[in-house]
């Protein structure tokens, strides 16, 4: 006659067991952490600081075929020729960066420019100069000291724009102002 | 004869498992996914300030790209779709009368401005044509505050808070 069966399990549980000595393999958990800490480094991109130029914008809406508006402030135009950023600071042509005046001096000039734009444009350096001149010889009345306005084509490289008010920013001329253009609005 | 020499030496990774996931939170946290964002090159302007927004102030970025088909309008509300000058002014318009905050004219006449301010993030050699564009649907949401973004050199402090 055999045992009851849960006698059979009794002695089963009472017999010495070994040891079992059970361990957490990490290989792979720490290979898949460093895939992730790679690729993230790798992937990171830091955001660039950034600032703001703060401006309004005009009221009043452009009109075309009118009489130019007489206005005691400094206004500058830029307009694209051949590639070529041209800046009118009233009425007067302003240098090109290095000194050159024009499309047929550029010459070595522009395959020597270095800098940040792809096409050539006006000398800082040189529209500087004159906003403090103007600024200097302002004798107006606007709470805000001598306004600018700053008129441009469409075909500009948004930089030109960015650089004039900065170099008003610069100044310490807050009353900077974009002309308004001369298409109409639609309400 | 060989002699099995464990001494039962075994080294503990828990410190570097730690820095490991520290540093995987820190990129995760940092990292610009910018997957499905279109990539501007901002002026240098080292005159641009960081302006903190004001409590209660809604800033609208508008992103003027370089990328996408010729011919085609690359401004963007955020990193939405890309608009055109009439989806664009729909846009603002919206915007200005879901925020429905507004600020009386300096001669206050008329109707009042709106207190939305409008960033616009634009490509370095990006054509100031979109300048226009944005100008007029800003001027036609009677939205009057318009700032341009630009790349700071660290000549002076930045975090000098404008007045």
């Amino acid at each position: 006659m055999s045992k009851p069966l849960h006698i059979i399990r009794r002695q089963r549980r009472k017999r010495p067991r070994e040891e079992i000595k059970s361990e957490l393999d990490m290989t792979s958990m720490i290979d898949v952490v460093f895939l992730l800490l790679i690729f993230f480094m790798v992937a990171t991109k830091f955001k660039q600081p950034e600032g703001t130029l703060r401006s309004w914008l005009p009221r009043d809406r452009g009109t075309s075929g009118g009489a130019p508006v007489v206005n005691p402030g400094c206004r500058f135009t830029l307009q694209m020729s051949d590639n070529i950023v041209v800046c009118y600071a009233d009425q007067t042509t302003l240098p090109l960066h290095n000194g050159v005046y024009g499309s047929d001096d550029l010459g070595q000039a522009q395959q020597d420019f270095e800098g940040e734009w792809e096409v050539y444009g006006p000398d800082l350096q040189a529209l500087e100069r004159h906003i403090q001149m103007r600024k200097d010889t302002y004798m107006g009345v606007a709470a805000k000291g001598l306004p600018v306005i700053i008129d441009f084509a469409k075909d500009v490289p948004s930089v030109f724009v960015v650089n004039i008010v900065d170099l008003c920013k610069k100044l310490e001329i807050d009353d900077v102002a974009f002309a308004a253009p001369e298409i109409p609005i639609e309400d | 004869m060989s002699k099995n020499l464990d001494f039962g030496v075994e080294q503990d990774m828990t410190p570097m498992i730690d820095i490991v996931f520290l540093l995987i939170i820190f990129f995760m946290v940092v990292t610009e996914l910018t997957m499905n964002q279109a990539e501007i090159v901002l002026p240098v302007a080292p005159r641009a300030k960081v302006v903190e927004p004001q409590p209660g102030s809604r800033v609208l970025i508008i992103n003027v790209s370089l990328d996408g088909k010729t011919g085609e309008d690359r401004m963007q509300l955020g990193n939405g779709e890309f608009l055109t000058e009439k989806t664009l002014f729909a846009a603002l318009k919206g915007e200005t009368l879901a925020f429905d905050k507004w600020e009386p004219k300096p001669n206050n006449v008329g109707e009042p401005d709106s207190a939305i301010e409008v960033l616009i993030r634009c490509d370095r050699n990006a054509p100031a044509e979109y300048f226009h564009k944005i100008f007029f649907a800003c001027q036609k949401a009677k939205i009057y505050k318009v700032n341009l973004a630009a790349q700071y050199e660290r000549l002076g402090n930045p975090y000098d808070v404008e007045e």
